[in-house]
């Protein structure tokens, strides 16, 4: 239905514009009429004029003096733009509806662009401020939630606004939410807002301008503007890059103050700065919660993998047991309680590393008896050292105590014996531990004579599940390690060369003050030691 | 298969001793390597008549090595068994004997065996690809 208003020109005056509304005008001199006329020619009721399948109408309704479309007498007829209608000696022409007319001012997004060029141009506009101000803030405040409440409070500032509400559409459907509202209506006396203009703006993302929404034949009569009495509204659309991402309303509340144009175009002008600003949280978010699904999937998958081999140990060692006890062969059930036993304890050693790897552990740190702790670790690995030819050797220092959660950096040093040992494994080779401290730090160094860890696995070494290790590696070890110890206020250190043996240094505070990273300066082999840690290493991509 | 001679390849040190003593049991005479670098060497160097490849390896993989093993005059006729975990070959793109060959354009794996192994499937297999 197309909009059309009947334009009187009133000599000396302003023209006065008159809407149709889509049940239709009624013309007469009676003040029941849509359109009353106070001239002596026109008759009570003279004219009524409707929309019928799309076409406006005209129709005398027994006037005394009749109506002429075009200068001709006519009873009824379809009326064009640009056509003259004369009634009771008021000429009308019949016009489109132009953003001037009473009731409403739409605002398409072709125009919101150019409103937008022309006023980011605009150097000398008043408004210009408030623009500036508003993309400052999209610079400044990366929560959205603060961003779109000092967006509000820049619109109050600026515009004769009493209430304002930002609604955003969730990527996955249904209805508007209100993400930020602000209102100088006194408590209480709060009144909804029209949710028929933020569907039609959403809808068609089109500006809109009510003058007078009570008025406005776009929105229905039971609607909450006419409940409420809401006098003047705006609501812009808040446009992302190709899709509609919700709705910036604001309205005048119960005063009747209208909004000049002017106005709008600064609404929508702010709009569409917030509309980047949602839609970029909104991507961000979804990029978050995609990385999340990612890592869990790899967890997964890697715990999967690593449970399926121990499995088969499990499985194939009480296999083999049956059988030996059927050929009631005593080798064999030596060799199956070995396969047994490694199983066993690798999946005691996954468990608690994926215990201490999930829990915030809150430590109690007392003094430990560090050497006594390292030997404990020793003696738990030494049978395994055994079977594959690896010399542990253990140079402690006197007296090594240092406040700490024993049993979790019980768990570390193991994780990094246990490691070091798999390391020599397969030549042979020896392990060495040495453990000392001084007034500031304490020190434990688990040294290997394995093949070293190749340059390119440095930065993954804490990354959880990414084993170097094949199907023998859980890929939780030095995760865990590097956790307990950061826990602590430590800090864990690798030095390796390739095919030179590698050394993993454990440093613990001796006191409560973290220990401060190291002095890069001092350390002249920089290249072959670094700090592992669980926090991410920055990478290009990260600003 | 008294006489018989296997390299048993995989660093999962339980699964290795499980499977020896599986052969070992069949009257096989078992040899240990525990990454796809041992795999190629010893494959040449003690010419087993059975090869059985774990995938998932440090230093050098099972696929990796396999395609070395093929790709040999010295080794190309030893029939190779893969151990295999669904999941992760699958992620792999290469989780059976053709897309191995097509991968790797060698005649593809006479075997594959599923983690968790299981005694009795792996003798099947055994039987199977020796005749």
């Amino acid at each position: 239905m197309a909009d059309f208003e009947l334009v009187l020109t009133v000599k000396g005056g302003p023209s006065r514009r008159y809407k149709v509304k889509p049940e239709g005008l009624h013309v007469g001199r009676h003040v029941d009429n849509d359109v009353v006329l106070t001239s002596q020619l026109a008759s009570r009721r003279h004219a009524r004029v409707w929309f019928e399948r799309d076409v406006l109408w005209v129709r005398d309704l027994d006037s005394s003096n009749g109506i002429e479309v075009n200068g001709r007498v006519v009873k009824e007829a379809a009326l064009h733009e640009g056509d003259t209608l004369l009634v009771g000696g008021h000429l009308f022409r019949v016009a489109r509806s132009t953003e001037s007319s009473l009731g409403r001012t739409v605002i398409g997004p072709e125009d919101a662009d150019e409103i937008h060029e022309a006023m980011v141009s605009d150097t000398r506009g008043a408004r210009l401020p408030v623009l500036y101000r508003a993309a400052r803030l999209l610079g400044t405040v990366f929560d959205v939630d603060e961003l779109l409440r000092q967006i509000l409070e820049l619109i109050f500032e600026a515009l004769p606004v009493r209430r304002g509400f930002i609604l955003t559409l969730d990527p996955a459907g249904g209805e508007p939410r209100i993400r930020a509202a602000m209102s100088k209506e006194k408590e209480g006396e709060d009144t909804p807002l029209s949710h028929t203009l933020i569907e039609h703006v959403i809808g068609h993302r089109e500006a809109i301008l009510t003058i007078n929404a009570q008025d406005d034949s776009r929105f229905d009569r039971a609607e909450s503007i006419v409940g409420h009495r809401i006098h003047a509204a705006m609501c812009a659309p808040l446009l992302g890059r190709d899709k509609v991402v919700g709705a910036l309303y604001v309205d005048s509340g119960e005063q009747a103050t209208p909004f000049p144009k002017g106005d709008l175009e600064l609404l929508t002008t702010i709009a569409r700065v917030v509309g980047v600003a949602v839609e970029n949280a909104q991507l961000y978010q979804e990029n978050v919660q995609r990385e999340r699904l990612a890592a869990i999937g790899e967890a997964t998958a890697g715990l999967g993998h690593c449970v399926k081999n121990i499995l088969t140990g499990i499985r194939g060692g009480a296999e083999l047991i049956t059988r030996a006890i059927e050929k009631e062969d005593i080798g064999l059930i030596q060799r199956s309680w070995t396969i047994l036993s490694l199983s066993f304890e690798r999946i005691d050693l996954l468990v608690q590393n994926l215990l201490t790897f999930s829990r915030p552990t809150i430590h109690e740190r007392h003094s430990t008896d560090m050497s006594s702790l390292v030997r404990e670790v020793l003696g738990v690995v030494q049978p395994r050292a055994d079977r594959h030819k690896v010399a542990l050797v253990f140079e402690p220092a006197e007296d090594v105590r240092c406040p700490a959660d024993g049993r979790q950096i019980y768990r570390a040093v193991l994780n990094l014996v246990t490691n070091a040992v798999e390391a020599c494994e397969r030549s042979g080779g020896v392990v060495t531990v040495l453990c000392g401290a001084d007034e500031r730090q304490c020190e434990i160094r688990v040294e290997d004579t394995g093949p070293g860890v190749p340059a390119e696995v440095l930065p993954r070494l804490a990354e959880a599940f990414a084993s170097t290790k094949g199907s023998a590696g859980t890929g939780l070890g030095l995760a865990c390690t590097a956790k307990i110890v950061e826990e602590h206020g430590g800090r864990l250190e690798v030095e390796s060369e390739e095919g030179q043996g590698a050394a993993f240094i454990i440093y613990l505070p001796m006191g409560d003050a973290p220990i401060e990273p190291p002095d890069d300066a001092a350390r002249p082999n920089e290249q072959l030691r670094r700090t592992i840690t669980t926090q991410p290493e920055p990478s290009l991509g990260d600003h | 298969m008294a006489g018989k001679r296997v390299l048993i390849v995989d660093d999962d040190e339980a699964i290795r001793l499980f499977v020896e003593a599986v052969l070992e049991g069949e009257g096989w005479e078992c040899v240990l390597g525990v990454n796809g670098e041992e795999a190629v060497d010893m494959a040449e160097m003690v010419q087993p008549d059975l090869v059985i490849l774990d995938i998932n390896m440090p230093v050098m993989d099972g696929f990796e090595a396999f395609r070395r093993i093929r790709s040999s005059p010295f080794t190309e006729k030893i029939p190779v068994i893969m151990l295999t975990a669904v999941n992760q070959e699958a992620t792999n793109g290469h989780h059976d004997e053709h897309t191995m060959e097509r991968q790797f354009a060698v005649p593809g794996p006479e075997g594959f065996v599923d983690k968790p192994v299981d005694a009795s499937f792996l003798l099947n297999c055994v039987l199977g690809v020796m005749g």
